[in-house]
């Protein structure tokens, strides 16, 4: 099932882009948790594009414009 | 009320002239401090004075007449210190109440226009031309008034308000009185704004006239002030009015009116100059400046104070149409430094002014005084003005006088339109500078790529890397590396080999004697450094070695061998035609630059920062020296252009996959950024696709995650620092999921946090209650 968010994984991806950036404690699950929600939205668009192509397997043209779309309205 | 009246009587019997004289003189110093005050208080002061009524309470009586005696009696009464609510001059003669209203209308407009006088200077321009009179004789009151001090002022006002009551009623106003009828009925407060809005109109009339008829020519009207020359084209009403005023001109205008003045005189000069000038005017801005620029030219030899060009850089176009129209009118040679400061603001202004500025400024300062604030304008153009001054200073010999202006102005004005062209061949001519100065730089390397060759040699020898040495020595001495470019580079990749065997030789040898060696270099390298520096295109060996070693420190940090291999070649590919040394050094480099790479592995793998010393020195000296034969032929490239450019080419070069590819990898590893694992990246996917998914969209959505951590940093960090915090909290990523739609008024954030995350991270983030009053997590 559902695994353990890797906070300090976050806490290190996130030192990585912005490094002067400071987090506070529980920050990372909440970054976890929107994490979860995008992969959420992307594999809804993945999905309804498979269907969309009447095919049974995720395939990476359905991921890719499901990428698309996900990122664009992840922007914020 | 008897006493009031009975002054009245008197004062209109006797006439204005006398009793308002008097109480003028008292009445306006009490009257200004009074004047807002109540009437009674205005009684009370008459009281004490008995010979001025107060006109309010006749006011009361409200008879007609009674109000027009007490308005002559109160008249001195009213200052125009005393601010009033001004009301339109025109209505005022509809009654008593009006005219003393308007008579301390008329002592606030003296008053009033002093602050509004530049917006109101080209709206005085238009009333100008029908009040000419009014403005002059407003203009003088004005003049009186202020620089008298209020006293004067005072004393103006009565003197105004008499008049205009006279006006008024149509008594014939005495003769002594300056102002004449006509100016008293028109709203006084108007016009006697201030000096420079009189001025203002003034030359912008000048400018106007001069255009059609040319007067301006006369010397003898330009050494008038401005009013003169209006004189001239003006009505001869004005005549009088202006030579008043002249004289009060000179006095005032210097502390005021000394940013006109100079301009005026700039203005005479010009007019006398020819009618260029006048055709200067409608020409564009820059010819305008041209003209500026040119009494400037003609007053080189004036006084230029910086901060006068200083304020005038400041002030900009806005007071390049001010300062144009405004010399027209006056005259005043008497700054013209003033009019330097003007002309160079509208110099300043426009974009190309700051040329003509710094010509200007040059060409005014001789010494250069103004150079240093009007150069930090243009500093940019610095060559091009210099260019530019040389061919102004040529009008500016000629044209010290009128005569000249012609040839000043088309000078300037050529000036200015070659202003470009000046500055382009400057440039280029300050680039080439630039350029022979870096060729100098090239022999001065020669020499030190001897000393470096040497040094190699040294290093090699004390490597005991005999073969090396020999293979190095062999390069060394190789003369042909023109035409070898490419062997060059098959040469120094089979160099890398055996410079990292040497490498790894040297580092395990004695230490110290590299350190030696290399502290050596460092010499020479932190030397060559500061040149290359210096020099943008790496000539010499000299800059080759500072170029190697900052090459190097890049390397470092890209901690790949492959780049610095690659930039190796990179330059050796660069290379042009070479003399045959620099071909060798480059050999001797390249393998120096192997070993060094090596080395630089070493260290990478050993610290990450540069803490091997010698290392570091002997990377850089080596690559150095490979720089100093590989860049020896870019001139074109600067070394860092020519290290990046070497750099992301190196790295798609196999050849450096052979130079300690091991400890490259697992330090690449090592350095790799810290991304989510894949597999729980795979898991999260596919539970909430509910499909089988394809290999290929996993690494798609591995892509994909990196980008959206990369956004959602980003954002964060704009939230944060929108917040004026350093630290990411809870509501800056609540703020986020807003944004992005996650979170609605319908959906709030602790739902979602049931929804998805563990009971554990739950707990965590939403306080919870529970029973004996606890609350988890416990603040």
């Amino acid at each position: 099932m559902k695994r353990a968010a890797p906070r300090s994984t976050l806490r290190g991806l996130i030192k990585k882009h912005k490094p002067q950036l400071r987090l506070a404690t529980n920050v990372d699950l909440l970054v976890h948790l929107n994490f979860l929600l995008f992969l959420h939205r992307l594999a809804e668009e993945a999905r309804i594009n498979a269907f969309e192509n009447k095919s049974k397997i995720i395939k990476l043209e359905h991921v890719i414009s499901a990428a698309k779309i996900s990122l664009k309205k992840s922007r914020g | 009320m008897l006493d009031p009246e009975a002054a009245p009587r008197t004062s209109a019997s006797a006439g204005l002239g006398h009793d308002s004289g008097v109480s003028p003189s008292a009445a306006p110093r009490r009257a200004a401090e009074e004047r807002a005050r109540p009437v009674p208080r205005r009684k009370r002061l008459s009281d004490s004075r008995r010979q001025r009524p107060t006109m309010f309470p006749d006011l009361e009586t409200a008879t007609p007449r009674l109000l027009l005696r007490k308005i002559f009696q109160t008249q001195p009464e009213v200052s125009p210190l005393v601010p009033k609510i001004s009301e339109p001059w025109e209505p005022r003669e509809s009654g008593s109440e009006t005219h003393s209203e308007r008579i301390s209308n008329t002592s606030m407009k003296i008053q009033l226009p002093d602050l509004v006088s530049e917006d109101t200077s080209i709206i005085t321009f238009h009333m100008s031309r029908k009040k000419k009179k009014l403005s002059i004789s407003e203009f003088e009151r004005a003049v009186d008034e202020r620089f008298p001090q209020n006293l004067a002022q005072s004393m103006s006002d009565d003197k105004t308000l008499t008049r205009s009551l006279q006006a008024s009623f149509a008594t014939p106003v005495p003769p002594n009185t300056v102002e004449k009828r006509g100016l008293l009925r028109r709203p006084k407060n108007r016009k006697t704004v201030n000096v420079d809005a009189f001025e203002g109109g003034v030359e912008q009339n000048l400018l106007q006239i001069k255009d059609t008829e040319n007067y301006l020519v006369d010397s003898q009207a330009l050494s008038m002030t401005g009013t003169t020359v209006m004189m001239n084209d003006s009505k001869i009403t004005l005549n009088n009015t202006e030579l008043f005023i002249q004289p009060q001109l000179s006095e005032k205008s210097q502390g005021r009116l000394s940013a006109l003045e100079p301009q005026l005189l700039a203005r005479n000069t010009l007019e006398r100059g020819s009618r260029a000038f006048n055709t200067a005017e409608p020409e564009p801005q820059k010819e305008r400046l041209a003209s500026n620029v040119d009494p400037e030219e003609e007053m080189v030899q004036e006084d230029h104070e910086e901060s006068a060009l200083d304020h005038a850089d400041r002030s900009g176009p806005a007071s390049v149409g001010k300062a144009w129209s405004l010399p027209r009118g006056q005259q005043d040679c008497t700054q013209q430094s003033s009019y330097a400061e003007q002309v160079s603001e509208p110099v300043s202004g426009i974009q190309k002014e700051h040329l003509t500025l710094n010509v200007n400024q040059e060409e005014e300062m001789v010494q250069g005084d103004h150079e240093d604030s009007a150069l930090d304008h243009t500093d940019r153009s610095g060559p091009a003005s210099v260019g530019k001054a040389r061919s102004l200073p040529r009008d500016q010999q000629d044209c010290t006088q009128r005569n000249s202006y012609e040839e000043e102005v088309s000078g300037l004005v050529s000036c200015t339109f070659h202003r470009q062209t000046l500055s382009t061949p400057a440039v280029t001519t300050s680039q080439g500078r630039h350029l022979g100065s870096l060729s100098a730089q090239r022999s001065t390397r020669t020499s030190l790529r001897e000393f470096v060759a040497h040094v190699i040699e040294k290093l090699n020898y004390g490597n005991e890397e005999d073969g090396m040495t020999d293979t190095e020595q062999e390069m060394v001495k190789d003369g042909a590396v023109k035409e070898g470019i490419a062997r060059e580079v098959t040469e120094l990749q089979s160099n890398m080999e055996y410079s990292e065997k040497l490498g790894e030789k040297l580092r395990k040898q004695s230490a110290s004697h590299m350190n030696e060696k290399g502290e050596a270099r460092t010499r020479m390298t932190p030397v060559e450094e500061e040149v290359m520096i210096k020099d943008a295109a790496n000539q010499d060996s000299g800059k080759d070695v500072v170029e190697f070693p900052e090459s190097a420190g890049a390397r470092r940090l890209s901690r790949q061998s492959n780049a610095f291999f690659t930039r190796y070649s990179e330059p050796t590919r660069k290379k042009s035609i070479e003399p045959v040394e620099q071909t060798v050094d480059l050999d001797a480099g390249a393998v120096v630059g192997d070993m060094s790479e090596l080395e630089e592995h070493k260290t990478e793998e050993e610290e990450i920062s540069e803490d091997g010393a010698e290392s570091e020195e002997l990377s850089m000296e080596m690559p150095a020296f490979v720089h100093a034969t590989a860049y020896k032929v870019s001139p074109s490239l600067s070394t860092p252009r020519s290290l990046k450019t070497a750099v992301p080419k190196s790295s798609p070069k196999p050849p450096t996959a052979k130079q300690a590819p091991k400890k490259n990898r697992t330090e690449q590893r090592r350095k790799r950024e810290p991304a989510l694992p894949s597999s729980l990246v795979k898991k999260i996917f596919s539970h909430y696709v509910k499909m089988p998914v394809a290999r290929d969209a996993f690494k798609v959505v591995e892509k994909c995650s990196e980008q959206y951590f990369k956004q959602l940093s980003n954002d964060l960090e704009v939230y944060t620092k929108h917040a004026g915090r350093k630290t990411v909290e809870t509501a800056d990523l609540e703020l986020l999921m807003r944004r992005q739609g996650l979170v609605t008024d319908k959906m709030p954030l602790n739902v979602l946090i049931e929804r998805h995350l563990p009971l554990e991270y739950r707990k965590l983030l939403i306080p919870m209650a529970t029973s004996g009053n606890k609350v988890i997590p416990s603040k």
